[in-house]
C-alpha cells in the first residue's frame, strides 16, 4: 500500500507524537506550509486515517482606543490622582488644570469614577471616595498592560498568567474601541486505530515530481513517482506568433479581391512625369490640383521623358481643342515643357492610364493596382503625405455605371463591407462621375471611399481606345482604421509593439 | 470642394414659386405621368423625385429633411442643417451667416473692414437656418439659391427644360483699351450688364454678393481668371465707360469701405495695393504689370481697379435701384461663363429685373487674342474651331445655348439602362436642357444653358440624364467577359517572403516611404547617396525624399518601442525608389526585405541565421563575404552575393552610434537584401 508522501509523513508523524496535534504544530514540525498539510489532513480524515477534533477558542487584542492607554493611567485613574493631590476634592472644571486630561475626556470618565465608586460629584465639585480598592490596579488595567503593543493571546492563556479575564471583559465591554474578541476555531489532529493499523501494516511515501523527466521515463520509475496535479484554470504566459502587419492584411484582401474577378495586375513609378499624371487624364494644366501647393515635384531627377510624339500631340490637341474627341477641351495653351515635369505620382490613375495606353485596341480589360500615392498634406489624424490606393479599368463593350457599381460592390462585399452606393460627383477625367460611400454599421452612416465613374472620351481616344472605359481609385487607409478600430492613420505607420502583438489576425 | 451656405427658407420658397421665364416646352404635360415612363423603361421601381407630395406642378412645397435627402441624390453633400446668426458689414454691406462655433467675422472679406478695431462696423441682423452644403466646383451656377432652385424646380418636374431669360437692348458702350492685351498691362477679357428695377433687401445684397464671392473662387480662380464687380449704376454718368490699362501713380479714388468724406481715403492704385486690406491680399494679380486695369465711367468716375476693389462711391446699398456689373480677367470663357451666370441667377433671385446688354467695343488686339492666333502664352484663347469670327464689337451678356449632338444608344449604354428618344428628352429637360428633334430616331439635339460651364462633350450631358434617372435606381450589374487574373511576379515573392519571415516569429511593420536625408544617412554614419529621388517642395524637413532602405523605419519603429518587452523582431518589404537615367521617368523602384532583431543577447549569428533561412526557403543561393560599412561594427558585418556574384544585400551587428542616434541601449542585428535581385539572379 501507497500512499502520497505528504500524506505518509503526516500519519508518522501522528504516530510519534501522543494525543491531538495542532494543526500548525504538525505543519511547523513538517517543516511545510500549513496549506499542503490540511489539504493532506482532509484526505486522511476522509479515507479514515485521522480525526480533526475542531474546538472554539476566543483570542483578545487591544481596540485602537486602548493603546493609548498602555504607557498612560485611565482618565479616571488621573483624576482620583488630582483630587487626592487636592485634599480629596476639586471643582471639575479645575481638574485640566492639573493634569493632561481635556474637559472633555474628564466629563466622559465621570461615568467610570461613579461605577467604581472611586469619586462623586457634589455640586460642580468631585469628590473622592477613597478606599484601598482603587491603589490597586484594576482588572481591566491588567488585561490592557498584558494586551500591550499589539499582542494577541487566548483566553487561556490570559488565565493561565493569573489574570482576572472575565471581570476584566466585563469592565472593558462599555468602553467603546478597547477590546478586541475573536471567536476563533483550533484544528487538532488524531491517528484513529485504522491509521494506527495502516502504519503497523506498513505502509510507505510515493514521491510526487512536478516534472516528467526522461529519467522517469527511462528507468520506469514514473510508477513509483505521483505527478503533481496542477491548476488547469491558472493563465499561462502569453505568447505572439510572427504576424503580418494588419494594414498587409487589408491590402492582401484588396489585391485578393481583385485578381479573383479576373483583373491583372499592373504597377507604375513613383516618380511620374506630369505628363502621365495630369495631362494624359484631362487635368488642365492650371487645375488646383497641379499647385505646388498639392502636389509633391521633384527635384531630382529633374526631367521626365515623355512617350511617343504623336501620342503627346493628341493630347495636346484634347486639352486645348478637344483634337479629335468631340470635346471642346479646356480652352487654353498647353505648354509641353510643363509636361516633363516630374511629381511623384498623386493618384494610382497614373498607372491606369499607363495600361490604357498599352492596352490592345478592341480586347476587353481588367486592370488593377494597389501602391502608395503622394498628396503635399500636412500630417495629422486623418491625413499623411503618402496613402495607398486600389485603382482599377475595365475595358469593356459592356462598361456603364450600372456595372461599376456592380464591380465596386462585389469588391466591397469581399472586403467585408456589403451596403455599398455610389452618388453624383465630379472628377476631371471622368464622366458620369460617382463617389463611392460604404455604410457603417457600427456608426450608422454612409462613408466616403473614393472616387469612380467612366473616363471621359478626352482621356481614353488620345491612347487609342474607343471602348467604355471605367475606372476607380478608393482609399485603403480608412477600410484598415475602419476594421481594426484606428483613430489615427499614424497608428499604422508607427505601429507599436503591443498593437502589432495582440491585434487578432481575423477581424470580420 | 467648396463649402456653400444656402439660406433655407429662400431656397425652399424659391422652389416652390415658378422661376421667372416662360414655362418650358412641354410644361403642360403632367410631370409624375412622364416620369413614371422613363424609369419604367429603365427596370428600376422609382418613386416620385417629388418626395412625397402629390401636388402636380407648381406650388409644391419640400421640407427640410426631403430637402436634405434629395441633395445628395444631384451631387450636392448635406454637411449640416446650421442655426446661425447673421452679421453685417456697416461698411459695405455685406451680410455674414456664422455659426455658434465660428463665431462673429473677425474683418469683413469684400472690403476689408477690421471688426476688431471698429467693432460699430459689424450689425447684428438675428439668427436665420442655412444648410451647408459641399458642392462640385465645376457647377456655380448651382451655388446661389436662385440658381439651385432653378435646378431642383427642373428635377422635381416643377419646372422643366431650359429657362429663358429676355435681354434688353444695350444702351452703354464700354470701350477697351487695346494695352490690356498687352503682357505688362494684361487683363484682355471684360463682359458687363446693366441690371434695372432692382429692388434689394438684406437677403437679397447678400445673396449677390456671396454668388460674386463664390464664382470668385469656382470660375475665376481667385479672381484670376475672372472677377466680378456690381455698382449702383446712378452713381454712374454717360453712356461710353471706359476700360483701361493706368499709371498706378496717375489718379486717385477712394477705395470700398473707406470714408469719402475723408480727404485721406483718396488712393492711387499703387497705394491700394500697399495700404487697403483687400488691396494687400490681392497685389500679386497686379504687381508684375507696369500698368493696371482700371473701369471708369463716361465722366471718369472710378468703378473699380479689377481684379481688386470697387470704388467707394459706387458701392451698392439697399437704396440701389440698377446695377452695372463687369467681369474682366484672362479668359474669355471665364468672364462670359461668369457673367451669364450672374444675371440668370439674380433674375432668378429677384425675378422683377430687367436685365440690359452692353456693348463691349475691342480693339482688333483683343479679338485676335481671343482667337487664339496671337495673345499670350498659356492664356490666349484658342478657337475650338479654329476659325473665328472677330468683331470688334460684341453683345454681352451672350446667353445663345450650346448646341450638342446626342446618341440615344449611347447614353443609354453607358448609364446601363434602356431609354428611348422620348424618356432621353424627358430626363434631359428634367435637367434644364431643350431638346429638339435632329433627323434620326437615335439622336437628338440638345441646346445647353450659356450659364452651364461643365459641359465640353456629350458625355457631360449623360451624367446629367444618369443623376436625373437616379444613380439609386440602376440594377448593379457586372461585367459578362471573362477574364483571367494575373498578378505581378514580385506581389506573389513578397507574399511569400512575408511568410518566411512571419513563421520566423517575425512581426512586419510599414513605414512611411517618404524620409529625410538626416533619417537616411547621418544617423547611418552615411554620405548622402546621390541616386536618392529628392522633392523639390516638401511639407516637412521630415519628408524630403524618397527612402533608399528600409532600415532606417525599421530603426525607427525599434526606438518608439523601447518601453516594451525585448526581444523584438521586425522586418518590412517594400520598395525603396532611386534614380535611374535609363527609365522613363528617371527614377524606378526596387523591392526590398530588411528585418531587425533587438535583445540582451542579440548577435551576428542570429541575423545571420534568420538570413540562410530566408534565402533557402525563397529557393536562392547566396555566398556570404565579410565586408565593411560604416552602419555596422567592424568585423561582423557580411555581403551576400548572389550566383551571378552581384550584391544583394547586407547583415551584421548595427555600430554603436547608429544605435546612439536612435536611443537605444541594446544590441541591433539587422539584414537587407534586395528581393528583386535576389529572385531574378
Amino acid at each position: 500500500m501507497e500512499l502520497p508522501q505528504i500524506q505518509f509523513d503526516v500519519l508518522k508523524r501522528l504516530h510519534e507524537t501522543p494525543g491531538a496535534v495542532a494543526l500548525a504544530d504538525l505543519a511547523r514540525a513538517l517543516g511545510l506550509d500549513q496549506s499542503p498539510v490540511t489539504a493532506a489532513c482532509g484526505e486522511l480524515r476522509h479515507a479514515g486515517y485521522v480525526v480533526i477534533e475542531e474546538s472554539n477558542f476566543e483570542e483578545f487584542r487591544l481596540g485602537p482606543e486602548a493603546e493609548a492607554y498602555v504607557d498612560r493611567p485611565l482618565p479616571e485613574r488621573a483624576i482620583i490622582r488630582v483630587l487626592r493631590d487636592q485634599g480629596g476634592a476639586c471643582p471639575i472644571t479645575e481638574i485640566p488644570k492639573h493634569c493632561d486630561l481635556f474637559a472633555s475626556q474628564v466629563g466622559g470618565a465621570l461615568r467610570w469614577l461613579n461605577q467604581r465608586q472611586w469619586a462623586r460629584k457634589e455640586g460642580d465639585r468631585l469628590v473622592l471616595l477613597a478606599d484601598a480598592e482603587a491603589d490597586r490596579p484594576q482588572p481591566d488595567e491588567l488585561l490592557i498592560k498584558a494586551l500591550a503593543r499589539g499582542r494577541v493571546a487566548t483566553r487561556a492563556e490570559l488565565e493561565s498568567k493569573g489574570l482576572p479575564v472575565a471581570d476584566a471583559v466585563r469592565l472593558l465591554a462599555p468602553r467603546k474601541g478597547f477590546l478586541v474578541v475573536k471567536e476563533r476555531t483550533a484544528r487538532h489532529v488524531a491517528l484513529t486505530d485504522a491509521g494506527r493499523r495502516l502504519l503497523e501494516a506498513g505502509v510507505t511515501g510515493r514521491r510526487k515530481v512536478t516534472q516528467l523527466t526522461p529519467e522517469l521515463l527511462a528507468e520506469g520509475g514514473w510508477r513509483q513517482v505521483e505527478i503533481a496535479p496542477y491548476d488547469v484554470t491558472l493563465a499561462a504566459k502569453k505568447l505572439y506568433p510572427g504576424k503580418e502587419h494588419p494594414f498587409q492584411r487589408t491590402l492582401d484582401r484588396a489585391r485578393r479581391a481583385f485578381l479573383e474577378m479576373g483583373f491583372t495586375e499592373i504597377v507604375s513609378p513613383w516618380v511620374e512625369s506630369s505628363f502621365w499624371d495630369f495631362d494624359a487624364v484631362f487635368q488642365p494644366q492650371d487645375h488646383p490640383a497641379r499647385d505646388m501647393q498639392d502636389t509633391f515635384y521633384v527635384s531630382r531627377p529633374s526631367r521626365c521623358r515623355l512617350p511617343d510624339e504623336a501620342l503627346v500631340e493628341r493630347v495636346r490637341l484634347t486639352h486645348e481643342n478637344g483634337g479629335g474627341t468631340g470635346s471642346t477641351g479646356w480652352q487654353y495653351r498647353w505648354n509641353l515643357e510643363l509636361a516633363h515635369r516630374p511629381v511623384l505620382r498623386t493618384h494610382t490613375t497614373a498607372a491606369t492610364i499607363r495600361a490604357l495606353a498599352r492596352h490592345t485596341q478592341g480586347r476587353p480589360g481588367k486592370y488593377f493596382t494597389i501602391g502608395p500615392v503622394f498628396r503635399r498634406e500636412t500630417l495629422d489624424y486623418k491625413h499623411l503625405p503618402v496613402f495607398h490606393q486600389v485603382d482599377g479599368i475595365i475595358v469593356d463593350p459592356a462598361a456603364s455605371l450600372a456595372t461599376l457599381i456592380g464591380t465596386l460592390s462585389a469588391f466591397y462585399h469581399k472586403m467585408g463591407f456589403p451596403q455599398v452606393k455610389v452618388v453624383p460627383s465630379f472628377f476631371p477625367y471622368t464622366e458620369p462621375s460617382a463617389e463611392v460611400q460604404l455604410y457603417l454599421e457600427s456608426r450608422g452612416e454612409w462613408v466616403e471611399m473614393g472616387g469612380s465613374g467612366v473616363f471621359r472620351p478626352e482621356v481614353t481616344l488620345p491612347v487609342g481606345v474607343t471602348d467604355r472605359v471605367l475606372a476607380w481609385g478608393l482609399g485603403l487607409e480608412r477600410l484598415a482604421m475602419l476594421t481594426h478600430g484606428l483613430d489615427s492613420i499614424g497608428a499604422l505607420y508607427y505601429a507599436s509593439m503591443p498593437w502589432l502583438r495582440e491585434e487578432p489576425l481575423c477581424r470580420s | 470642394m467648396p463649402i456653400i451656405d444656402m439660406p433655407v427658407e429662400i431656397l425652399l420658397a424659391r422652389i416652390s414659386r415658378s422661376g421667372p421665364h416662360a414655362p418650358a416646352r412641354g410644361q403642360s404635360e403632367p410631370q409624375s405621368q412622364r416620369a413614371g415612363t422613363a424609369r419604367g423603361r429603365g427596370g428600376a421601381t422609382k418613386p416620385s423625385r417629388r418626395a412625397g407630395t402629390s401636388e402636380a406642378t407648381s406650388g409644391t412645397h419640400l421640407s427640410i429633411a426631403e430637402l436634405v435627402d434629395l441633395l445628395p441624390k444631384l451631387g450636392c453633400e448635406v454637411e449640416q442643417v446650421a442655426d446661425v446668426q447673421q452679421f453685417v458689414c456697416n461698411a459695405c454691406g455685406k451680410i455674414y451667416d456664422r455659426t455658434q462655433a465660428q463665431g462673429p467675422p473677425l474683418s469683413c472679406s469684400n472690403c476689408g473692414t477690421d471688426f476688431r478695431t471698429s467693432p460699430q462696423a459689424l450689425g447684428d441682423l438675428g439668427p436665420s437656418q442655412v444648410l451647408r452644403l459641399n458642392m462640385l466646383a465645376v457647377r456655380p451656377d448651382i451655388f446661389d439659391p436662385g440658381g439651385m432652385a432653378r435646378y431642383i424646380r427642373g428635377y422635381l418636374g416643377i419646372q422643366t427644360g431650359m429657362p429663358e431669360y429676355t435681354l434688353s437692348a444695350a444702351r452703354i458702350r464700354v470701350q477697351v483699351d487695346p494695352q490690356l492685351s498687352h503682357e505688362d498691362s494684361l487683363r484682355p477679357f471684360i463682359a458687363c450688364a446693366v441690371i434695372r428695377n432692382v429692388q434689394l433687401d438684406n437677403n437679397s445684397i447678400k445673396m449677390v454678393m456671396n454668388l460674386q464671392e463664390d464664382l470668385h473662387w469656382a470660375l475665376g480662380r481667385d479672381r484670376k481668371l475672372a472677377s466680378i464687380g456690381v455698382y449702383d449704376l446712378d452713381t454712374l454718368k454717360g453712356d461710353v465707360f471706359h476700360y483701361d490699362a493706368v499709371d498706378p501713380d496717375s489718379l486717385r479714388f477712394v477705395p470700398l469701405g473707406f470714408p469719402p468724406s475723408d480727404p485721406h481715403s483718396a488712393l492711387t492704385p499703387r497705394e491700394i495695393l500697399e495700404r487697403h486690406k483687400t488691396g494687400q491680399a490681392y497685389a500679386h494679380l497686379l504687381r508684375p504689370l507696369k500698368k493696371y486695369p482700371l473701369l471708369r465711367d463716361g465722366v471718369g468716375t472710378v468703378l473699380s481697379m479689377p481684379p481688386i476693389i470697387n470704388s467707394e462711391t459706387t458701392r451698392v446699398t439697399l437704396r440701389t435701384r440698377q446695377f452695372f456689373v463687369d467681369v474682366t480677367g484672362l479668359s474669355q470663357r471665364a468672364v462670359d461663363r461668369a457673367l451669364n451666370i450672374v444675371v440668370t441667377s439674380l433674375k432668378e433671385i429677384m425675378p422683377s429685373i430687367e436685365v440690359e446688354c452692353v456693348l463691349i467695343e475691342s480693339s482688333a488686339g483683343v479679338t485676335t487674342a481671343s482667337n487664339g492666333a496671337g495673345g499670350s502664352p498659356g492664356n490666349g484663347r484658342v478657337s475650338p474651331g479654329g476659325v473665328g469670327v472677330s468683331p470688334a464689337i460684341h453683345i454681352t451678356p451672350d446667353l445663345t445655348p450650346q448646341e450638342m449632338i446626342l446618341s440615344v444608344q449611347e447614353t443609354a449604354e453607358t448609364i446601363g439602362v434602356h431609354l428611348n428618344a422620348a424618356e432621353l428628352t424627358e430626363l434631359l429637360e428634367s435637367m434644364g436642357y431643350d431638346v429638339q428633334e435632329f433627323g434620326r430616331p437615335d439622336r437628338v439635339k440638345v441646346l445647353v444653358p450659356a450659364y452651364r460651364n461643365d459641359v465640353m462633350h456629350p458625355v457631360d450631358l449623360m451624367e446629367d440624364v444618369a443623376i436625373a434617372y437616379g444613380y439609386d435606381n440602376l440594377s448593379p450589374e457586372l461585367v459578362p467577359t471573362f477574364t483571367v487574373g494575373t498578378p505581378q511576379a514580385i506581389e506573389e515573392h513578397s507574399t511569400t517572403a512575408r511568410r518566411i519571415m512571419t513563421g520566423l516569429g517575425f512581426h512586419q511593420v510599414m513605414t512611411l516611404v517618404l524620409t529625410s536625408a538626416p533619417a537616411a544617412f547621418e544617423k547611418w554614419r552615411l554620405p548622402p547617396d546621390p541616386r536618392a529621388v529628392l522633392i523639390e517642395n516638401p511639407i516637412s524637413t521630415e519628408q524630403t525624399m524618397c527612402r533608399v532602405s528600409l532600415l532606417p523605419g525599421l530603426l525607427e519603429t525599434l526606438a518608439i518601442n523601447k518601453q516594451y518587452d525585448l526581444p523584438q523582431h521586425l522586418f518590412e518589404i517594400g520598395d525603396c525608389c532611386f534614380v535611374d537615367p535609363a527609365a522613363e521617368t528617371g527614377a524606378r523602384e526596387e523591392r526590398f526585405i530588411a528585418a531587425a532583431m533587438i535583445g540582451t543577447h542579440v548577435g551576428y549569428a542570429d541575423i545571420r541565421a534568420v538570413a540562410d533561412a530566408l534565402i533557402h526557403e525563397l529557393g536562392a543561393t547566396c555566398v556570404v563575404k565579410p565586408t565593411e560599412h560604416p552602419s555596422f561594427i567592424p568585423g561582423r558585418v557580411a555581403a551576400l552575393f548572389e550566383t551571378r556574384q552581384q550584391e544583394v544585400g547586407r547583415m551584421g551587428e548595427l555600430h554603436p552610434e547608429v544605435l546612439e542616434s536612435y536611443g537605444l541601449r541594446h544590441p541591433v542585428a539587422v539584414l537587407e537584401l534586395s528581393l528583386a535581385k535576389l529572385l531574378t539572379s
